[in-house]
């Protein structure tokens, strides 16, 4: 269960250490612990937005990449399955793919900002670690729920001729059907301006499908294993 | 068709409801006839007349199927007339409506396409063309079939079929 736990999706706000010499977490690491304890309090999750236009968004086009732009491979799409660590209490994650040693995550941006940002950081994981730390210690707490020594981060924006192929799968009912998604929340990409959707320009500099795939340092498996730990005792206390 | 007595069940209803529906809730059928015909409410004494679906099983009873079933039957098989949509098959499934009066959620059935990507779709195809498939992806195949990674249906689906 993702509520009063920490999430790899948001782990990374207990990396940093606060400002002062004992100050074990950042003010924005204080902030999630004491979210984490509201919602253990609640037995639900605080934010409730599940139906903005971004996440919608993300979970077709997640979809989308996954049945149209990836080949066959050892990949299993997983983002339903909640993975929990095996000795710390109070810490799951849902990766989008497992693979034999690898993670994977798919992001689909509905900013092209956003994207930009992101492309900034995607020559090395170094880079990915400091300007886009969420999604880099996403990975890094996925491969420590799941064993695996390898991630790789998939980004993707249409080109502006696959606008119309996402609206038709935006109508593939089945697709909804088999994970589980209520098909009404999607409807509106059918219905947008194509100018009001994320896309790329086919002579533009980017490409539309990214990947960065990298090693796991030891060491920041290690790093974010002790801050985890740390939290959750302020969790549990 | 489910064993079980539905609580809102009729012995006297002619036509197919919700409560007719197996308990997974999916029904697959094939259209015998589409017709409008004349049926009457038993509650108001009524007779009006409706567009009716005839089923090749006859374990199914006909179905009244109101507009936007008539409109899911159309975009999903492409049959615009009813006299020509003998053979189609479609899937039933049990859906909830606001009731205008009660504002109560209400259970009913809904219309749409046969799902194409199924375990035995994929079996059957990969049977078909497991010769044109390499070593590594037919592991990789007969992995998701036994594992019945249904997130992955469609895709080894659609890749064989274009092989």
């Amino acid at each position: 269960m993702r509520n009063g736990n920490f999430s790899s999706s948001e782990i990374h706000k207990l990396i940093k250490a606060g400002r002062g010499k004992l100050d074990v977490f950042s003010s924005l690491g204080l902030t999630y612990i004491k979210e984490k304890k509201y919602e253990q309090l609640l037995k639900r999750a605080l934010s409730t937005d599940t139906n903005s236009r971004p996440t919608s968004w993300g979970t077709l086009i997640e979809l989308y990449v996954w049945n149209y732009k990836m080949g066959l491979s050892d990949y299993k799409f997983e983002h339903k399955t909640r993975y929990s660590h095996d000795s710390i209490s109070n810490w799951n994650g849902c990766p989008d793919l497992v693979g034999d040693d690898r993670v994977g995550d798919i992001k689909c941006p509905y900013t092209l900002k956003s994207f930009c940002e992101m492309m900034e950081c995607f020559d090395n994981p170094i880079l990915l670690r400091e300007i886009k730390p969420e999604y880099y210690w996403q990975l890094v707490s996925n491969a420590i729920l799941t064993n695996k020594s390898k991630a790789e981060l998939i980004v993707y924006v249409p080109f502006k001729s696959e606008i119309a192929d996402i609206k038709t799968f935006s109508e593939e009912t089945d697709v909804f059907f088999q994970n589980n998604l209520d098909q009404n929340k999607y409807a509106w990409i059918n219905f947008a301006q194509d100018n009001d959707l994320p896309y790329l320009r086919e002579d533009g500099f980017y490409s539309n499908l990214n990947t960065l795939a990298f090693d796991i340092p030891l060491e920041d498996k290690e790093l974010l294993t002790e801050r985890v730990k740390l939290a959750v005792n302020l969790l549990i206390n | 068709m489910s064993e079980k007595t539905h609580w809102m069940q009729s012995p006297n209803k002619n036509y197919l409801g919700h409560w007719d529906l197996p308990e997974s809730g999916e029904l697959i059928v094939t259209i015998k006839s589409a017709n409008w015909e004349a049926v009457k409410n038993p509650i108001t004494n009524t007779t009006e007349s409706k567009r009716v679906v005839h089923f090749i099983s006859e374990k199914v009873k006909p179905f009244i199927c109101n507009q936007t079933n008539a409109q899911s039957i159309v975009r999903s098989s492409g049959v615009k007339f009813m006299e020509d949509s003998k053979g189609v098959e479609i899937c039933l499934y049990i859906d909830t409506i606001k009731d205008k009066r009660t504002k109560e959620d209400v259970d009913c059935i809904r219309v749409r396409p046969v799902n194409p990507y199924t375990l035995e779709a994929l079996q059957s195809l990969f049977n078909e063309k497991r010769g044109k498939l390499s070593e590594v992806i037919a592991n990789r195949v007969v992995d998701i079939m036994a594992n019945e990674e249904v997130s992955s249906y469609m895709k080894t689906i659609k890749h064989i079929q274009s092989l």
